[in-house]
């Protein structure tokens, strides 16, 4: 294997005796790995890593839900989910969890709650509260009043990789202005969101086109003095020259624009700790991490949701993150789906459509989301593959739309989060909230976390979902 | 006006470090440029550029992007964008000898000089900062460009480092707002050079002149009679007549347009051709009829003059015009009057399939009555009922189901009426008689003022006391992003303003600058609304 490869295991750890005082980022390669594949070297186990793939307008149960729950063949596909056939073994379908005494409060209680475990009214925390009766959470002020829960896992887990995490997205927003929450996926809280990239070509030229695809060319590589070293000096100086700026400012502005000034700062922390990164440490294409194909010009929604899932699986493959976040639409979404022969609005079907076009769009959708899956279970990582290393929550906004209620949420997770996820399962738990389930996956991720959520608080969770 | 001190330029007073020291009640907030603001301020600063600079998109917070950028946190994506923004335009403009030669004002070749150096800095880092350099500051950037010099061997490429870094500096991607005690008032006021930012963003969309920063130096800016003079200078810009229209673009929100996608078999004409048509008559409109100089801004609601290109004219049954966009008065037959005659407004915000009533109407609600509708109460089917079979129902017939049942009515008997007023107008906003041979009924009744369809609903708007406080209040929110007119004071200010706004016939402009000239604009509540 190393010989085949023409890079010897020194060459790739030099970032990481190099540095100094730089937290460099190595990508998974089979050279990295002990004789079995199942862990670095060094003795650390395979990364793991955490994804959201949030849709918006909740699921038609009599289509969705599977006849019966259980394990293995116990349990089989719904009309919606036949997409999964391919990756069964790896989806853990967890139906009838709630938001306690939801009720009806709308979509954007909905996406605070199953993203942040908030309460909605959190999130009108900055909003006009006047004259609202306190229902603001479909206004356009809302925001997530708490940290979503891939940024609360990313600022634990994805402090060693280029990207602390990796935001995308498919569909671009269409419907009410619900402030940030529709639009965007991530926040770290009230009006610090990271929007998603819904160009393939984008996020490819983001991602991958600075890095090396040829490390052992000497050519490729950034020289001493040569022009890209000289520019990225440059760059990293003025950087400087700008946290030097941002730091002062940060000193005489209110609370609020502080923590404004420091959510600035860290992004251009993490911007200039690319560019050390990337001088030091060229990507070196191992099994399963290489440069992929630079995607074609956008095309069809189906084109383009098909590049993002490759993208976005290989940048999992290379280490370049652990936590992902995939906005497929946002909450009450009012999109067409030509690709699936529907001229009408999500939304719209939902309150007054045809069911049958209802069902058409959420299988759709979701087909979407066994394509990521498949690509990851194709996509090698170590002994095992992407999909074996990787727990992705699959959540919607609301449950049934059409009645407009938050109870009986139905979940999809994917993946094995390296070994701890049994799947192969239908669970379905009644009077139990959604929020036991988001701690559960937390721990799963490594989080020393209790308790969780400001709506719907618990300490309780699911381990039914666990080996 | 005090001493000028390191990272922030002229403030009062200045401590032992170095670093401004800002008096507890005094309130210093950041507003990040829009996109629009970016690109109009380098253009501004560098002269006219090529390609556009990729910057992030904005945020419509409370319906202002304003509001947006009072609030949100530069994330990642953004830093790398205003970075290679930054290096984009640095390396056109430092490209051309020429153009950088009148930017820098001395030649760095063949050797940089530090008295050059330094000299750039301060002057284009004044008009970058929109308020002077402290010495500490000028030093720093000149030891960025000494260090860069000896990294690059190249005094271009150093001074082109400095520029990229000035803009991607806080003090330039956000608007930095001071405002100082006054012990009058109890409240803050907006010092000099804030105040130069205030008026000519609000007024021009880009950074200050050096003519503004030179009247914020001198203190002309800091009593109202100053700020009355310049903005009334403004007010003579040709950038303004622009840039005013863009309160109303927002309000209106018919931007939303251009993301909008319609039912492919029903409308095949709409694309993104005809929505820019509909965004472009809609612009036309506003700044040139609607904002003409002198002219009645209630004309929002009501005016039946517009502009149509051979597009609109099709749409709107007219004849084509001979070139692009030309005036016409627009018939009583055609049921189209003001903002609610407008195709980019009922196409905007109605359905893919559907004119939606309920859509328009919440929309007029919040937008043009300031009001909040709450979401359907815990467990109802918000289903609408099909129709049996071989019966087709108009679209108000289907809505009417609204008011059958008690739960629903409570609100959509308030939203409704105003939707289903433009009954006439389909989704994307052509004229229609009747759904399925049945005539369209676009009658309805609020708060005991009947009407019937788009024009009358206007009309009634244009007498609508809220309506017409509504407007007020969005505009102070949109000039001062905020979410909210939380304060006392402001209210208080802003029910004076309309009676300003009454008494001046409603002429836009003339009320701007009293809006301008007032503490609704010059000063602050001490203390941020509450967050």
């Amino acid at each position: 294997m190393l010989k085949d490869l023409k890079v010897s295991r020194r060459f790739a750890l030099r970032g990481a005796v190099a540095g100094v005082g730089v937290s460099l980022w190595l990508p998974v390669m089979d050279v990295m790995c002990n004789d079995h594949g199942t862990a670095f070297a060094q003795g650390g186990a395979l990364p793991t890593s955490f994804g959201i793939f949030f849709w918006g307008n909740g699921v038609r149960f009599s289509e969705w839900t599977p006849k019966t729950a259980g394990s293995g063949d116990a349990w089989q596909l719904s009309p919606t989910l036949q997409s999964f056939a391919p990756v069964k073994e790896s989806m853990t379908l967890v139906s009838g969890l709630d938001m306690m005494d939801g009720g009806f409060r709308g979509h954007g209680a909905g996406v605070c709650y199953v993203l942040a475990g908030g309460n909605g009214k959190a999130a009108a925390s900055t909003g006009d509260l006047v004259g609202s009766n306190g229902h603001d959470f479909e206004t356009s002020t809302s925001t997530q009043g708490l940290p979503t829960i891939d940024q609360t896992i990313a600022g634990a887990i994805g402090g060693d990789t280029p990207y602390s995490s990796l935001e995308t997205g498919v569909v671009p927003y269409i419907g009410k202005s619900m402030g940030t929450v529709s639009a965007n996926l991530a926040h770290r809280g009230p009006y610090d969101f990271l929007p998603p990239e819904r160009d393939p070509r984008a996020l490819f030229d983001r991602l991958f086109s600075k890095l090396n695809p040829n490390p052992t060319d000497p050519a490729q590589t950034p020289m001493e003095n040569g022009p890209s070293a000289v520019s990225m000096k440059l760059r990293r100086s003025v950087l400087d020259a700008v946290l030097d700026d941002a730091a002062k400012l940060r000193n005489i502005v209110g609370a609020n624009d502080a923590a404004r000034l420091d959510g600035h700062m860290e992004a251009i922390r993490a911007v200039e700790q690319r560019l050390v990164g990337s001088e030091s440490m060229p990507l070196v294409p191992g099994l399963g991490c290489s440069v992929p194909p630079v995607p074609a010009a956008p095309g069809t929604m189906t084109e383009r949701s098909q590049s993002m899932n490759r993208l976005v699986t290989m940048a999992l493959a290379c280490n370049l993150t652990r936590v992902y976040t995939h906005l497929w639409s946002g909450a009450r979404d009012d999109s067409l789906y030509p690709d699936a022969g529907i001229n009408a609005i999500h939304h719209g079907i939902t309150h007054g459509g045809s069911e049958v076009d209802q069902s058409t769009v959420e299988r759709y959708i979701v087909s979407q989301l066994a394509d990521l899956a498949t690509v990851m279970k194709d996509t090698p990582m170590g002994a095992s593959n992407v999909l074996h290393n990787t727990l992705n929550y699959g959540i919607t906004d609301v449950s049934n739309p059409r009645n407009h209620n938050h109870n009986d949420y139905h979940i999809i997770l994917m993946g094995h989060a390296g070994g701890k996820i049994k799947g192969n399962q239908h669970i379905r738990l009644e009077r139990r909230k959604v929020t036991e389930l988001m701690l559960t996956m937390m721990q799963t991720m490594g989080l020393p976390i209790e308790n969780f959520g400001t709506w719907d608080n618990t300490s309780t969770t699911i381990p039914e979902i666990l080996v | 006006m005090g001493g000028t001190v390191d990272g922030i330029g002229t403030v009062p007073t200045a401590g032992p470090d170095g670093l401004p020291v800002v008096p507890i009640e005094g309130r210093v907030s950041l507003r990040l440029l829009t996109k629009s603001e970016y690109r109009k301020s380098v253009e501004q600063l560098l002269g006219p550029i090529a390609a556009e600079p990729p910057i992030v998109d904005d945020s419509s917070v409370s319906g202002f992007y304003s509001v947006g950028a009072a609030q949100i946190t530069v994330n990642e994506v953004a830093v790398e964008t205003y970075e290679a923004a930054s290096l984009q335009l640095v390396q056109e403009v430092f490209g051309d000898p020429q153009r950088r030669l009148a930017l820098v004002g001395c030649d760095p070749l063949p050797a940089l000089t530090d008295e050059c150096t330094a000299g750039y800095i301060r002057n284009f880092g004044r008009r970058a900062f929109r308020r002077p350099l402290s010495e500490v500051d000028v030093q720093k950037w000149v030891g960025v460009a000494q260090a860069a010099a000896a990294v690059a061997a190249d005094p271009v490429q150093a001074l082109q480092a400095v520029t990229s870094g000035l803009l991607q500096s806080p003090h330039f991607l956000y608007r930095t707002e001071i405002a100082l005690p006054d012990a009058m008032t109890g409240r803050v006021r907006f010092d000099g050079y804030s105040m130069a930012s205030r008026l000519s963003f609000l007024l021009t969309g880009a950074t200050p002149t050096d003519a503004l920063l030179d009247l914020a130096a001198t203190g002309q800016l800091d009593t109202p009679e100053g700020v009355r003079s310049a903005a009334t200078g403004l007010l003579a810009d040709p950038r303004t007549s622009d840039q005013l229209a863009d309160f109303f673009l927002q309000l209106a929100g018919v931007e939303l347009i251009e993301k909008k996608t319609k039912e492919v078999g029903a409308f095949p004409e709409f694309g993104p051709a005809l929505a820019a048509s509909m965004l472009e008559e809609t612009r036309l409109w506003i700044r040139d009829i609607v904002l003409a100089p002198n002219a009645d801004v209630r004309g929002f609601f009501d005016s039946t003059q517009t502009v149509v290109d051979a597009q609109i004219a099709s749409l709107y049954g007219l004849p084509p015009p001979a070139g692009g966009f030309a005036p016409v008065q627009l018939a009583p037959e055609s049921g189209r009057a003001g903002v609610f005659g407008k195709a980019s407004f009922l196409a905007a915000h109605s359905a893919a399939d559907s004119s939606s009533p309920t859509g328009r109407g919440h929309f007029i609600m919040e937008h043009f009555l300031c009001q909040t509708v709450p979401p359907p109460p815990p467990g109802i089917d918000t289903k609408l009922k099909e129709p049996p079979p071989g019966v087709k129902l108009t679209t108000r017939q289907r809505f009417e189901q609204h008011q059958a049942k008690p739960e629903c009515a409570a609100c959509h008997s308030l939203m409704d009426p105003y939707g289903l007023a433009l009954e006439h107008f389909d989704p994307i906003g052509r004229y229609r008689a009747d759904e399925f041979g049945v005539p369209i009924d676009a009658t309805g009744t609020i708060n005991g003022v009947a009407f019937d369809g788009g024009a009358e609903l206007g009309a009634a708007l244009r007498e609508d006391k809220a309506a017409l406080a509504c407007m007020v209040s969005n505009f102070h929110r949109y000039a001062n992003a905020s979410a909210i007119v939380s304060d006392a004071r402001d209210k208080e200010l802003l029910g004076a303003l309309g009676l300003t706004f009454a008494a001046g016939g409603y002429a836009w402009r003339s009320w701007l600058i009293e809006f301008i000239a007032s503490d609704a604009f010059r000063a602050a509540p001490p203390n941020p609304p509450l967050q």
